[in-house]
């Protein structure tokens, strides 16, 4: 009598078998951008310790190579994770909901219902804005801060994406 | 209060409610400048000269201002909103629409009872407070009020048929059993910190006390405590289970719950302050069971129905509906209720991978290498345990699906059974890490607007299609979800 959804071989459309679309390149360059500040900062940081050596003033050995490991090990992992992390994104806007994948090593796919959100918004920050890119964050009901956000859209894409939830709204 | 109140037009409360806005505004004032009032009291010649006039004016004062507040507090139901304005100096107009309701309390505080007053208050999902607080009404009014204000979900003919059913209630006897199952560690620790605390805030009382007693009445004291700490440990004991049926009773003497004619559920309990919630079936995002070893051995088990929050409220009490004491055939009952198709028959299907239970014991074994650090017994004794502990755990971690609900089970020592309708999921996430996609295993978390339900360390492709099946639920259904 009783059907056992979930081992059945069933018609619901599958997520996995969706194509997703990857972010603009913009996007790749925004993160890069943003690790190169980064490393930037690491190496000021890593440069202080031999900067007051210079300065005849005593320090030990083991902080001025271990600043210098630590920085460079770290803007390693930033850059990385800037370009690799960049691969493994992608968005995919399906009729009734929308679904950002992230992450390298955790990888996380969260999807939202259309008829769940509660609202969105269209963030741009000072980087977004000099490479034309804007950050899409939807909200859905019971839980504090964004519940899915997708960022380094090309601003027309997270406009379209937008009018769409809106308009998906409309219907119901 | 005649049945026919017409709500469409602006109504106050009850006359006497001036009495207590005046008392909860003197209370306010009495908290914001207390640090004073304690000054006044301590210069005590100065401050009766003074004081009384001052004291005098000011208790005026606040009358006065509370009479207004109360003028300008009204309320009316129109157009299927909740029209409220309040405010003397800054005033506000507030609408609420009725579909937006999520429950509606009606309770009792001593006071009140003492001027036969109920207060009424209105939760809606977009605040943390209550949205309409209202102190003083006549019974028959404020149930009146709490009809009309529930009138928005009245709309379905074949729930007004029904007649008001009572679906559980708790007598003297099984509310006793409830106070023995509570947690008497944590009654007997409350029971211990209240004393503590007041004492705490008569600091200076209590160390002039400590000073005035003789010199050898504290040696006596600390020997006492060393010869009787076993007495001491079971006072503690029996303060905790005494504490544990006196909180049970106060919170939840003459406990009922009935489903009401337009199928709300309706929940009333309370010595002193008498609380009734009511909520809609379809308002009720979250059915939690919990139950410890004390009151499974009892056969009961305590309900938690949550509804939706306001964002960050993570964990916040409000706005969720207790009920203790449950015995197993009204759990299916109740069960029966909200998930019209679920059967605890069901399969085991989701099952968490055996590797979840190495996982948990994994963290075990750096507690323990820490301690093996210092005792090498005392490390192999916390890995051995956590062996039990975490494949208990792991095993006991499953969950259920019918075609319209999904529960997960947790805990072997408090088990915890979670339950939502699957087109009540807000959003869906599937995570793995590296390893976990190399290994085929992901895990799965379900949103809803008044909690979490975690499925860990699936099969891969069974939480893929597990995700799949819940939005293909979600968004096929055009059933109300709040």
């Amino acid at each position: 009598m009783f059907e056992n959804p979930l081992i059945a071989e069933a018609e619901w459309p599958k997520l996995a078998e969706t194509p997703f679309k990857p972010l603009p390149p913009a996007y790749a360059t925004q993160r890069k951008a943003v690790a190169g500040l980064i490393t930037l900062a690491l190496a000021v940081a890593a440069a202080v310790p031999w900067g007051l050596a210079a300065f005849e003033v005593e320090v030990p050995g083991a902080l001025k190579w271990g600043a210098l490991v630590a920085s460079t090990a770290l803007s390693g992992g930033v850059w990385v994770n800037a370009v690799v992390g960049f691969l493994y994104m992608g968005y995919a806007v399906r009729r009734h909901d929308v679904t950002f994948k992230s992450g390298w090593l955790f990888r996380t796919r969260v999807t939202v219902p259309m008829s769940r959100i509660q609202h969105s918004e269209i963030f741009r920050g000072p980087l977004d804005r000099w490479l034309g890119l804007s950050t899409l964050r939807i909200y859905t009901a019971g839980s504090s801060g964004a519940n899915l956000s997708i960022p380094g859209l090309q601003d027309e894409t997270a406009q379209a994406i937008r009018s769409t939830l809106i308009s998906h709204g409309a219907q119901h | 209060m005649a049945p026919s109140t017409d709500f469409t037009a602006w109504q106050r409360q009850h006359a006497l409610g001036m009495l207590l806005f005046t008392g909860r505004n003197l209370l306010r004032v009495a908290k914001a400048f207390w640090p004073l009032l304690f000054t006044l009291a301590a210069n005590a010649e100065w401050a009766l000269r003074v004081g009384i006039w001052a004291g005098l004016a000011l208790l005026l004062a606040v009358a006065a201002f509370s009479v207004v507040q109360f003028r300008r507090f009204g309320f009316r139901i129109r157009k299927g909103a909740l029209h409220v304005r309040k405010g003397v100096f800054q005033r506000s107009r507030l609408v609420i629409p009725l579909e937006r309701v999520q429950a509606v309390h009606l309770k009792r505080n001593p006071i009140q009872r003492l001027l036969g007053l109920t207060g009424l208050s209105v939760d809606t999902a977009g605040s943390k407070g209550n949205e309409l607080e209202l102190v003083a009404l006549r019974l028959d009014f404020a149930q009146h009020l709490q009809q009309a204000l529930s009138e928005a979900h009245a709309v379905d003919a074949d729930e007004a048929e029904e007649p008001d059913r009572p679906l559980f209630a708790l007598n003297i006897r099984e509310l006793l059993r409830v106070g023995l199952s509570m947690n008497h560690l944590r009654s007997g620790l409350v029971a211990l910190a209240l004393p503590l605390s007041l004492a705490g805030q008569i600091d200076g009382l209590v160390e002039g006390w400590i000073a005035a007693l003789p010199w050898w009445a504290l040696p006596l004291f600390s020997l006492l405590l060393v010869v009787l700490w076993f007495p001491a440990l079971l006072l503690v004991a029996g303060l905790g289970v005494v504490t544990s049926l006196v909180v049970a009773v106060i919170k939840y003497f003459g406990l009922r719950l009935d489903q009401t004619k337009s199928g709300q559920f309706s929940l009333q309990s309370g010595l002193l302050n008498r609380v009734a919630f009511t909520i809609h079936r379809t308002k009720v995002q979250t059915v939690q069971w919990t139950s410890t070893p004390l009151t499974r051995a009892l056969g009961m088990a305590t309900a938690q129905w949550s509804q939706a929050r306001a964002g960050g409220t993570e964990g916040a009490r409000e706005g969720q509906l207790r009920i203790p004491g449950v015995p197993r055939a009204t759990r299916q009952a109740l069960d029966g209720l909200m998930f019209p198709d679920w059967n605890e028959e069901l399969p085991k299907e989701l099952t968490p991978q055996p590797i979840y239970g190495w996982v948990l014991w994994a963290r075990w074994w750096i507690a323990g290498a820490l301690l093996g650090w210092w005792s090498v017994v005392a490390g192999a004794l916390v890995v051995a345990f956590g062996a039990y502990w975490s494949f208990r755990t792991a095993k006991a971690r499953m969950a259920r699906c019918s075609p319209e609900a999904i529960a997960v089970y947790q805990g072997w020592w408090k088990q915890r059974v979670t339950m939502t309708q699957v087109h009540q999921v807000q959003r869906a996430a599937f995570r793995q890490s590296f390893w976990h996609a190399y290994r085929g295993i992901a895990h799965v978390t379900l949103f809803t607007a008044a909690g979490n339900l975690h499925l860990r360390f699936l099969p891969a492709a069974q939480a893929q299609a597990l995700v799949d099946y819940v939005l293909f639920e979600t968004e096929r259904s055009d059933r109300p979800w709040m």
